[in-house]
């Protein structure tokens, strides 16, 4: 099931299938499914790029790397001529005037974008229920959520609407969604994909992710977004171009968490955990249990230091210059407090008066630099662990996608299932969730050295190839 | 009772482009059109450090003896106002890039050092045009436009130091060209903190802070103003509040604009979109031998010329002005003539067109032209004087103009004795005077004697001569 890069790539070349007719069927599919992955569609564009590939192919034109490879790209990612959303009322009509780094380099390698993929509001979420277009299903069950907050991306990929897609994770919003939709999700070191024209949630800890069906396709896209942008000032320096197959497992020593079962983790996501490390330990690894002093206060430095970027991230959305603006209000004041009610939801409202409380001083901010504090602990501690051991693995999530709406009136369920995810965002590791077994199912997350992406990668196709 | 002044002031510095985009950083450009993605706050967007403004918050810092941080943060300082465009403004708050500096001015008891606590790095907001009909423009041209903050220690204790202190760091930071510092156009602008403190009853009032000063003149003004009203207050026994006031230049007096407590919590927070910034200890020391002299050194300088403290201080307030007197006092051979032509006759000028010396017509080598003219005795020093006058509009060449009008002055022994000769015949009753010991005769016969000369005949050589008659008699 799936599409492959590869075998799309070699039907083009060998005539078996023209770009147009495949990207057609793309968009049929996308209106047969009917998940709601997608927020806005480019068709007419996307359409007119297809037949210039096709030409090009046909005169044996030079093209590029991911020619004809067609994409749903986070509508939190800044697109020319393209609403960008953020699945926010305050952004319904905001059309940027520049493209994300990601953007131009995927529009250089002759890549086509479909449209822009459903999210929750500005990020923050879990499900996609907190869109202001609604809700995205998930492909394998459509009574069940597809995790998120990049829904409408994973959705797209495991519905077989786009080859490959652009999330962005802040605090899993990549691996977990991959998770609920079965397929792979990637969240790179902090650094290596740049965040121009990404909007921001927790600037510190977003980071665009790559979900697709398989391994070799997120290293196919990774080469030509990866690498050293001048306009990210956090971008690390150096190109991308890995490759894989050299990876063995034999001898290896991989750390695994210790006491996993006092995590409250599903039973099903439990004995699919249990079967992939049992197959690491076929694959010749040797896992050790450790354990992490300060995983236990993951979470809430997550919760902490997000929510205080997030006030100020959000800061800008003040309807003057762009987005939501509410002319009914007879001072400044009130134009900020009627174009900020109007257009944000209630999550991002309870985020950014999370993050203005924790920030403001008349308790000389003790939380959040018990947080900034707490960070560099879990990072110190993550990086100990790293340097003894090739890997991190656990659970993506600790949970089963559940059903839509079951849980959308419970503001505090999105900061409780992601406690593994969020260790790679504190500590700015890489991090790649695998599927385990067909359908509905656990995820594996593994976690390595910051920008050793490349061997975490191809440690990850090493275990993903035992599957078939 | 004592009073204490502190100032803020913020300074735009004149690097080319603004201080995380690189667009134009330009003074009075059509609105709105030096504006990009990110200074205008667009979703996405990231803040590029410009190189040239931490270089010039470096050298700001080392022209004020002031430590500077190797290692620092940016931050975030929040508040809503639409001329922010991202909801917050890129600051320092914990680690300002430069601490624990001084400028040195004088007081009534003596020179004194009035420490600078701080100077931080941040970025301008735009503007907002305030129509008549009720409608509010946003103009953000200097939107993101680099500033440096510099924070004194409350140490000045007159309105008159605080001017000093004022004058001579804008002198400074003009000196080492990192700002134009011109008030008028806010490239300098200046806040002011002041209270009284009553040491024997032990008693002080609430500090006032008073904004958007944007003269010398206003900042004095204020600062006497309120430290009035402080004294007065104590004096009453009056209670009194932490409050944020603005000066009125109509009414000539300050406005409360509200109390302090009710300001804005700004609730800093880490700016994570910039990296820790370090700063190589060897790139300051390089930054340190590269910076121009300073005023104060300078002033030593010309004193050790043998320029009196007072000439010495005037002629290094200004760069330009201090680079004319040097090359004119190497040119013509004599610092302390060079001092006096530029101070009584240049500076006149200067004053009265209210221009400083980069921005006059008058060249150096017609300058020095016309001193030589004097100094050779081709023309008197009136003649000079007039010319002066003229070509600091023109800037003409005074050798060709006294050439062409015959200004010369006249050297011939018999012509000169004979006008003599004949302004003593036709003045019997000054000579009388003079002889009754009225001197000021003395004066009248030159005078006479210069008018017979129509100008061109030399004062102090008539004097001589008539001086030589009356004696002989």
């Amino acid at each position: 099931m799936g599409y492959k890069i590869s075998e799309i790539q070699g039907k083009y070349l060998s005539g078996e299938l023209r770009v147009e007719d495949f990207v057609k069927s793309n968009f049929n599919k996308i209106r047969e499914n009917d998940l709601g992955s997608y927020i806005s569609l480019d068709e007419e564009n996307a359409l007119e790029i297809a037949r210039i590939i096709d030409e090009k192919i046909a005169n044996k034109e030079e093209l590029g790397s991911l020619f004809g490879i067609t994409f749903a790209v986070k509508d939190n990612i800044s697109t020319k001529d393209l609403r960008t959303t953020c699945a926010s009322k305050m952004l319904e009509n905001y059309i940027p005037i520049f493209d994300a780094s990601v953007i131009e380099r995927l529009k250089a390698e002759d890549a086509i974008i479909l449209g822009k993929a459903n999210m929750d509001e500005f990020a923050m979420g879990s499900s996609s229920e907190t869109s202001y277009f609604g809700p995205t299903k998930n492909p394998i069950d459509k009574s069940l959520i597809p995790g998120g907050s990049s829904s409408g991306s994973a959705a797209a990929v495991a519905g077989d609407e786009a080859i490959v897609a652009l999330g962005t994770d802040t605090g899993g919003s990549v691996r977990q969604p991959a998770a609920y939709c079965n397929i792979v999700g990637y969240y790179p070191s902090y650094g290596l994909i740049s965040r121009y024209g990404v909007v921001a949630m927790g600037n510190t800890f977003d980071q665009v992710g790559l979900l697709a069906n398989s391994v070799e396709d997120i290293v196919k896209v990774l080469n030509v977004v990866g690498g050293y942008d001048e306009k990210d000032p956090n971008s690390h320096e150096g190109q991308v171009d890995y490759k894989l197959g050299a990876y063995s497992f034999i001898g290896k020593k991989i750390a695994i968490v210790k006491d996993i079962e006092s995590f409250n983790i599903d039973k099903v996501v439990l004995d699919d955990y249990y079967r992939a490390l049992e197959d690491l330990k076929n694959l010749g690894a040797e896992l050790v249990e450790v354990e992490i002093d300060h995983l236990k206060y993951a979470n809430m430095i997550y919760t902490v230091l997000v929510s205080a970027e997030v006030s100020s991230n959000l800061s800008r959305f003040d309807g003057i210059r762009f987005g939501y603006h509410d002319s009914n209000y007879s001072s400044t004041q009130e134009m900020y407090i009627a174009s900020r009610s109007g257009g944000f939801g209630d999550e991002v409202k309870r985020r950014i008066a999370l993050g203005t409380l924790l920030l403001s001083s008349n308790n000389d901010q003790v939380r959040y630099k018990r947080g900034l504090k707490g960070r560099k602990l879990l990072r110190d501690e993550m990086e100990r662990v790293l340097n003894d051991f090739d890997f991190f693995i656990s659970p993506t999530s600790t949970k089963l996608p559940n059903k839509l709406g079951e849980r959308k009136d419970d503001p505090l369920s999105v900061y409780d299932s992601g406690t593994f995810n969020v260790l790679a965002n504190i500590s700015s590791l890489p991090a790649i969730s695998l599927p385990i077994r067909e359908g509905i199912s656990g995820s594996i997350q593994i976690i390595s050295k910051r920008f050793e992406d490349e061997k975490l990668l191809d440690a990850a196709y090493a275990f993903e190839r035992r599957q078939r | 009772m004592k009073t204490l002044i502190g100032l803020e002031i913020h300074v735009e510095l004149s690097t080319l482009s603004k201080m995380f985009c690189s667009c134009l950083n330009e003074f009075g450009s059509v609105p709105n059109t030096n504006v990009c993605p990110t200074c205008l706050g667009m979703p996405g967007t990231l803040p590029l450090m410009n190189k040239k403004a931490v270089k010039y918050a470096i050298m700001a810092g080392l022209a004020f003896d002031c430590d500077i941080r190797t290692d620092m943060k940016m931050d975030r300082k929040k508040y809503f106002y639409p001329d922010l465009t991202k909801g917050y403004q890129i600051t320092q708050a914990d680690t300002p890039i430069a601490t624990n500096g001084y400028i040195e001015v004088d007081s009534e008891d003596g020179p004194k050092k009035i420490r600078i606590r701080r100077i931080h790095m941040e970025e301008d907001t735009g503007k907002s045009i305030h129509t008549d009909d009720g409608h509010t423009l946003m103009d953000y041209n200097r939107a993101g436009v680099p500033l440096i903050e510099i924070v004194s220690e409350p140490d000045m204790s007159t309105p008159e130091e605080a001017r000093e202190f004022l004058e001579n760091l804008k002198q400074r930071l003009k000196y080492i060209g990192v700002s134009d510092v011109k008030m008028e156009e806010g490239s300098l602008r200046c806040d002011v903190n002041i209270n009284v403190v009553d040491e024997e009853r032990k008693l002080k009032t609430h500090i006032s802070e008073i904004k958007n000063l944007n003269s010398f003149k206003a900042v004095t003004k204020a600062l006497e103003y309120e430290e009035k009203r402080h004294k007065k207050m104590l004096e009453n026994g009056e209670e009194s509040f932490k409050d944020t006031r603005r000066w009125d230049d109509v009414d000539l007096k300050t406005v409360k604009m509200r109390n302090k407590e009710e300001g804005n919590d700004y609730r800093y927070s880490v700016e994570g979109d910039i990296p820790n910034l370090h700063i190589e200890k060897s790139y300051i020391e390089e930054i340190r031998i590269n910076l121009p002299e300073l005023p104060y050194q300078k002033e030593k300088r010309f004193k050790d010329m043998g320029i009196d403290e007072k000439d010495a201080k005037t002629l290094s307030k200004n760069r330009a002005l201090a680079d004319f007197f040097e090359v004119t006092a190497e040119e013509i051979g004599d610092p302390k003539l060079a001092a006096n032509w530029i101070l009584s006759d240049l500076l006149r000028r200067l004053n009265e067109y209210e221009m400083e010396a980069d921005e006059m017509n008058l060249s150096l080598d017609n300058f020095i032209n016309l001193i030589k003219l004097a100094e050779e005795k081709v023309i008197n020093n009136n003649v000079a004087k007039k010319l002066l006058r003229e070509i600091f509009e023109t800037n003409e060449d005074p050798r060709v103009l006294v050439k062409e009008r015959g200004l010369g002055q006249m050297r011939d022994g018999d012509a000169l004795k004979s006008i003599v000769d004949e302004v003593v015949k036709e003045n019997p009753q000054s000579i009388e005077d003079y002889r009754n010991g009225k001197d000021r005769a003395l004066g009248f016969l030159v005078g006479q004697a210069m008018k017979k000369s129509r100008g061109k005949g030399n004062p102090q050589e008539f004097n001589k001569m008539i001086l030589e008659i009356l004696e002989k008699n």
